[in-house]
């Protein structure tokens, strides 16, 4: 370093010599005064002021950028020293490919559980970020992110200079396209950015043969026209969204002629508010189609048709889509095997077309059929599922069922029917149906709907195999006491019934021998509590009596299991037994949820049923966040009973 | 067993299962059979091998990565995932964790590799170059034309 100091004087010493050395000899300039000294006069001492100033400036040049070079020279020699220099070049490429795939999956909203979310757009910047941000940390990492080509593959910025450097830097790997408007844009915005992608499409395509992914959003077509003649072979991944409501779209005379070549790698598309007519080769052989606010100008027989070209499909999603409407019944053919569907989702669809899909497919036991459906006054559940001939035939899941959730009140418009197979909990995320009904205008009233679906239950849905019914919210003036008797003896082999938020008047139809339920060992309740009574829609729940909650468990002699959760502890302690009141002589498991109950009216309970020994088996209690059981409480319990289970969730 | 010899000489006696999580100890014991013979490893110092042999030893049962997985893993799939015993071995401070990566790489112990590239990718995932910089002890060494080329680079990731 000492050395360098003697170094920058000689050169700066040089360069002022090399500055001055130049003839003196002063040019006239235009409009100078002559002088009789001509080192005097004004002009000459301005341009020998001028001459000085640019040595000055040259010279300061000069070192800054000696200066500069050193500093940087000096500054990589350091980096060389520090620890992750040790790492050799292919090492930390592979850091940094790791680093971008994590990048990817952030920004991906696939990536994040399947939910497609505004909130996930907000990460959509990461992988560009990384790419840029790696090659801006230091010469050498510049140096080995510009020469990791997977980290230019993605590009996901309309920027031409952007689109031009990843396609350089990719290397002839397959690229992933992804334009997304930014958040929160304008008008002026949105179209800026639509031209911004419209400038981009011609770098894009002199490298057609490596798209392996392409999604456009919220672009409207004519803004990449120049795509269609093309047909990009390896094209795995098609996402098109266009704009709401895009009447100009819309009226495209050459809407017909979009993307009509083959796709031959294509397996996942996505079209949103973009109408590419269902003949369109890009239909075949998909492994997901995903369709959203689209009026199809053709009929749901030419869909069907179009699933039977996609054997392999797995998820089917489709939101807001309206087929041709052509009164013709459709003609009955087999059904298309798509026995490697694993979701079916749909959103705002109409009965006519969900019910002609499910006739039309055979789909295997374990797929999973979800969504919102919209109800039209006269529409039954007849209407969407296949007839009881020919489930077995295209839909067998639906003959599998073995627990069923009928919730009356998903919210003031909302019900829904949850099913799942082989598991009597439908909580659990295995369910295999899962529609939320919603009248179509406001001439249907959503009571008469539920109810109506409701009396379908058994009959036209016949659930021969459903062991567990759960009711929520069901109000007397929604599922009237007769209406819940008829379809309850249809299904009277179930073992499992559950009342969340239920009116009392359906459980008196038990308590006064109208119901019999023979079969049944597990009754649970939830939200059985005077003051606790939830106010949804603007029902007035009326809340059962002790006195009638005990005629209800004297008709149900074989009980094994009760629950309560968050109910009146003046219900609870009706399984108190007496000398004159013995209730449930079988009962194994009382499991008490989020319950006011004290310690000491636990203990009474439970003793109360051991006095009889031998009538009454009470093995095990399930305390489950409930307040006023402490750990003495739980001592005791132990002495009575063979097993207490406390759990806090 | 097999006995290794540090590029500080030390000894580490292990068993075969083990050792042969090193493709390059594989290959080399398959190379020269039943042998006594001290297996040198000269870019590899005692503390690093003692780490390295935790890390075999912990995952001896496991089935060695085939060529096949190998060519199938796709990069676009990769994720930074790290199981939570791996994730504990591998808390150790940055020297080691290059250390064990170098190790890793010469002894071509290809899930060990990945364990400490994965980390040190989820250590920069996220970060600006500063921070990155801060992190590993990195100095800024552009000259200023070549940082205004970054800065205009930098506007191409806002200007979306």
């Amino acid at each position: 370093m000492e050395a360098f100091i003697p170094q920058m004087q000689q050169l700066m010493l040089d360069l002022v010599g090399n500055m001055t050395a130049g003839p003196k000899a002063p040019r006239k300039l235009v409009g100078e005064d002559d002088c009789k000294q001509p080192d005097d006069c004004p002009g000459s001492l301005i341009r020998e002021l001028r001459i000085f100033a640019e040595a000055r400036d040259f010279a300061v040049e000069v070192i800054k950028k000696f200066m500069e070079s050193k500093v940087s020279e000096l500054a990589s020699r350091h980096n060389r020293t520090v620890a992750i220099s040790s790492l050799p070049n292919e090492v930390l490429s592979i850091i940094f490919e790791y680093a971008h795939a994590a990048a990817v999956a952030d920004a991906d909203p696939e990536e994040v559980e399947g939910e497609v979310t505004k909130d996930a757009k907000g990460k959509h910047k990461a992988p560009v970020r990384f790419a840029l941000c790696a090659s801006h940390v230091s010469k050498s990492w510049r140096d080995i992110a510009i020469n990791t080509p997977w980290l230019w593959t993605r590009i996901d910025a309309p920027v031409l200079r952007f689109v031009d450097t990843c396609l350089s830097r990719s290397k002839g790997l397959p690229l992933n396209i992804m334009f997304q408007k930014p958040s929160a844009a304008t008008l002026a915005d949105r179209v800026q950015y639509e031209e911004s992608v419209e400038r981009c499409i011609p770098s894009l395509l002199t490298h057609v043969e490596r798209w392996q992914s392409l999604a456009l959003s919220d672009v409207r077509p004519i803004y990449y026209l120049s795509i269609f003649p093309f047909s990009p072979a390896t094209l795995e991944k098609l996402d098109l969204t266009g704009i709401v409501n895009d009447d100009q779209t819309d009226q495209i005379p050459f809407r017909s002629q979009m993307l009509t070549k083959k796709l031959p790698r294509l397996r996942e598309l996505t079209l949103c508010d973009i109408k590419i007519p269902i003949s369109s080769p890009i239909y075949r052989n998909l492994i997901s189609l995903t369709l959203e606010r689209i009026s199809f100008d053709d009929p749901i027989e030419d869909f069907i048709r179009t699933l039977g070209s996609c054997p392999l499909i797995e998820t089917l999603t489709l939101v807001d889509i309206f087929f041709l409407d052509d009164e013709d019944p459709l003609p009955s053919n087999p059904p298309i095997a798509l026995l490697h569907l694993k979701e079916m989702q749909f959103h705002a669809l109409y009965t006519y077309a969900l019910g002609d899909i499910l006739s039309s497919i055979r789909t295997p036991p374990t797929v999973q059929i979800y969504g919102h459906c919209l109800l039209d006054v006269d529409d039954n559940l007849d209407l969407i599922f296949p007839r009881s001939g020919i489930v077995f035939n295209t839909t067998p899941s639906l003959s599998e069922i073995t627990s069923l959730t009928f919730n009356f009140m998903v919210n003031e418009t909302t019900f829904s029917l949850t099913c799942a197979s082989g598991t009597f909990d439908a909580d659990t995320s295995d369910f295999i149906l899962k529609i939320e009904f919603e009248p179509a205008g406001d001439w249907v009233s959503v009571d008469a709907l539920s109810r109506r679906i409701f009396l379908n239950l058994g009959r036209v849905f016949p659930l021969p195999n459903l062991v567990s019914l759960t009711l929520v919210g069901a109000a007397p003036n929604v599922l009237r006491p007769p209406d819940f008797v008829k379809v309850l003896r249809r299904l009277s082999h179930i073992t499992h019934l559950k009342f969340d938020y239920c009116s009392a008047t359906l459980m008196n139809t038990v308590g006064s021998g109208r119901l019999s339920l023979p079969n049944l060992t597990s009754l649970s309740f939830s939200d059985l509590m005077e003051l606790k009574m939830r106010p949804a829609k603007q029902y007035i729940m009326q809340m059962i009596s002790p006195v009638d909650f005990c005629a209800m468990l004297a008709r149900l002699p074989t009980l094994e299991t009760i629950q309560f959760t968050n109910c009146s502890v003046g219900l609870i302690q009706t399984l108190e037994s007496t000398r004159a009141k013995r209730l449930c002589p079988r009962l194994e498991d009382l499991i008490l949820e989020k319950c006011d109950i004290s310690g000491a009216d636990l203990i009474a309970l439970a003793e109360s049923r051991t006095k009889w020994r031998g009538e009454e088996v009470l093995d095990t209690i399930w305390v489950v966040d409930c307040a006023g059981v402490d750990e003495q409480t739980i001592a005791r319990l132990e002495d009575i009973v063979s097993q207490v289970q406390v759990l806090r969730r | 067993m097999v006995n290794l010899v540090t590029s500080d000489n030390e000894s580490f006696t292990v068993e075969k299962a083990v050792a042969s999580r090193s493709v390059l100890i594989k290959n080399m014991l398959e190379d020269v059979g039943e042998s006594d013979q001290p297996i040198p490893l000269p870019n590899v110092t005692a503390s690093v091998l003692k780490k390295v042999l935790e890390y075999c030893d912990h995952h001896k049962n496991e089935p060695m990565p085939t060529s096949e997985d190998l060519a199938a893993e796709d990069t676009r799939k990769r994720t930074t995932d790290i199981g939570e015993w791996d994730q504990k071995f591998i808390q150790v401070d940055q020297e080691m964790l290059f250390e064990i990566i170098l190790a890793a790489n010469y002894l071509d112990i290809k899930p060990l590799l990945d364990v400490g590239c994965k980390t040190v990718a989820n250590m920069i995932k996220g970060k600006t170059p500063e921070e990155i910089r801060k992190l590993f002890n990195i100095v800024n060494d552009f000259t200023p034309e070549e940082e205004a080329q970054i800065k205009k680079e930098n506007e191409w990731a806002e200007d979306r």
